[in-house]
């Protein structure tokens, strides 16, 4: 029986003394890599941070939770440890798992769910805590690949056709892994979940902690895209969501508009996506104009461009806005110039420092809030999932 | 001597294999080792991005919400004043010792009594860390790294207790495999309990993520 490690035991270093110059590598020496990139290329992958949803399931009774993220597109099956406890009685929480196959491999944006029924018919529980793997394809399948051991020969040099063999692992290994950051939800229960009618706002996440994953060597921020599963109580008033990175200097926020129009029904969850992108232009000026249909952004607010495809008219940097209209803002490039061109937003998360024991990027730590609200009073926004995940570039 | 702590990162392998060389020009040519060892370097840095985040939940907009032992002594309640516990896989270095784990944890007190929120890591060198006390009645992040410092580096120097649990064969063979699990739990608790009054600790927020640089 062999022993396969989903856990990614790093292969050891070679050691310079094993360094033969131009001597071929033993095929032993590749099947080891190769186990190594396929323990890489699939196993493990938290996408659903643990967290506590805190929902509470009547005797008898089923929650779903709804979680949405973007699958690196290599798992056959998640895995949910979650927790739970009675809430009339004392006692230590009990823990359970789930695992669920998936139906393909796919790397498309997706909502999954966690379904508990409460198998007591009488006690109330409470989920307090939960969190999502992605596990490893467990099986050879039609698109797996995956290494035959009939090409190669134990203490053999590699040869060209066992080098096809494995370079099917390399090719697949050169797509980067995200990385999740947060994944919140609520039960899909109307009654229970995350709601409010202010128009002023309400906190979904207050002080909220995300350190990115630093990509390439010279990054120092490493972008994030956001999803948001909301519902309003009427079809007359939209909402919105906004995100604030409190960095000590100028607080980069970006918003996610949903008007009433994108509420079909009242009362039904709709997924969203943060947008990050805008068309830009400037006329013999500074003053560079960005097109969203429903930024909603506010003067004064600070924006943080983390693309363009016009670096020298609209470098990458922090700027202040100026709101001039529901779908339009200007900022102040610095350099005259007439161009124009497409650019993304970004919410400016600082990168881990590899640099560092601790990782830390600065002595101060960052945190961020989300904030929603509705357009009127009269309506209600309800939120059940939060999400933020890496941006692979 | 090795050729590096860290892994370095020679960039992203890209077309390696679908263009040139082809296996036509290679047939049958054996691959120079550094070559490979160029390969196995980044494969390491492959394996180092797998550092993910396991916990990231923060209850902090307002004070009544978060997770405490749900009772006072008088009612009984976890002996240990156990409050959350997380469990987790590591994923190991090549001698089978966990990557650092950076933890955050968030609190308040119900009634302003002093409180102080203790962070087990099974397996760490570090053990546990309890932070700073505290009185607040709001959620905040709490120090739990000594000083002000928030954050606190759970270190490992010896290789985790590992299990083996069979999985269906991943490499073209029809028997079965035994998959290699490192499990490694994080346990957020009250040091103080059982408390004598209703005073309650409760735990707003928990964040806790593998890092792989640095040491």
């Amino acid at each position: 029986m062999a022993v396969i490690s989903p856990v990614p035991v790093r292969p050891g270093y070679p050691l310079l003394n094993e360094v033969i110059s131009g001597a071929p590598v033993r095929a032993s020496t590749w099947t080891s890599a190769a186990e190594s990139l396929l323990n890489s290329l699939g196993s493990t992958n938290i996408f659903v941070p643990f967290h506590s949803p805190r929902v509470t399931v009547n005797g008898g009774a089923a929650t779903t939770l709804r979680f949405r993220y973007t699958p690196n597109g290599r798992a056959t099956q998640v895995r949910w440890l979650y927790q739970i406890e009675f809430t009339a009685s004392s006692g230590a929480p009990l823990f359970f798992e789930q695992i669920a196959a998936k139906a393909s491999k796919s790397s498309t944006i997706e909502t999954i769910a966690f379904t508990y029924t409460n198998p007591s018919l009488i006690s109330q529980v409470r989920i307090v805590g939960l969190i999502g793997f992605e596990d490893t394809a467990s099986a050879i399948e039609d698109t797996d690949l995956g290494v035959n051991p009939a090409t190669y020969q134990i203490r053999e040099p590699i040869t060209a056709r066992a080098y096809e063999s494995i370079g099917g692992l390399f090719e697949g290994a050169t797509s980067k892994f995200r990385r999740y950051y947060l994944n919140h939800s609520d039960s899909d229960d109307l009654l229970s979940h995350w709601n409010t009618s202010l128009t002023a706002g309400s906190f979904l996440v207050k002080n909220g902690i995300i350190l990115t994953r630093r990509q390439v060597p010279t990054s120092v921020y490493c972008p994030t895209q956001w999803h948001i599963r909301a519902a309003m109580s009427t079809t007359l008033y939209g909402g919105k969501v906004t995100v604030t990175n409190n960095k000590p200097a100028n607080q980069i926020v970006n918003h996610l508009v949903m008007p009433n129009t994108d509420f079909a029904a009242a009362n039904t969850y709709y997924n969203f996506t943060m947008p990050r992108s805008f068309t830009w232009s400037k006329a013999a000026s500074a003053t560079a104009t960005l097109t969203r249909t429903n930024h909603g952004f506010i003067t004064m607010e600070y924006i943080y461009i983390d693309s363009t495809t016009n670096a020298t008219e609209l470098p990458i940097g922090t700027y202040q806005v100026t709101s001039t209209g529901v779908n339009t803002i200007t900022i102040n490039t610095g350099v005259v110039g007439t161009a124009s061109g497409s650019c993304t937003n970004d919410l400016q998360f600082d990168a881990e420092d590899y640099n560092d024991n601790s990782g830390m990027p600065s002595a101060v730590e960052q945190f961020y809030d989300v904030i929603y609200r509705v357009d009127n009073a009269a309506g209600k926004l309800y939120v059940s999932n939060v999400a933020c995940e890496e941006v692979l570039t | 001597m090795t050729l590096g702590r860290k892994a370095r990162y020679d960039g992203e392998i890209r077309n390696l294999f679908s263009g040139t060389p082809t296996a036509a020009t290679l047939i049958n040519q054996p691959m120079r080792m550094s070559r490979s060892n160029y390969l196995v370097n980044n494969i390491n840095h492959i394996n180092d991005q797998r550092s993910q985040v396991v916990v990231n939940w923060s209850d902090n907009d307002a004070t009544g919400r978060g997770l405490s032992c749900a009772f006072s002594a008088v009612d009984g309640g976890s002996p240990t004043g156990l409050i959350m516990r997380v469990t987790y896989q590591a994923r190991l270095d090549p001698n089978g010792v966990p990557y650092p784990l950076r933890v955050f944890v968030s609190g308040y007190s119900t009634d302003g009594t002093s409180c102080s929120i203790r962070v087990k890591v099974s397996g760490s060198t570090t053990g546990s860390a309890t932070s700073a006390t505290f009185t607040g009645i709001s959620p905040d992040w709490r120090a739990l790294g000594g000083g002000a410092i928030k954050y606190k580096m759970f270190t490992f120097s010896a290789p985790v207790t590992t299990s083996l649990v069979q999985v269906p064969s991943t490499i073209g063979s029809s028997a079965p495999s035994q998959a290699v699990i490192a499990p490694i739990e994080i346990k957020v608790e009250d040091p103080s309990f059982p408390r004598l009054s209703a005073a309650k600790l409760v735990i707003s927020g928990l964040y806790a993520a593998e890092y792989v640089g640095g040491y």
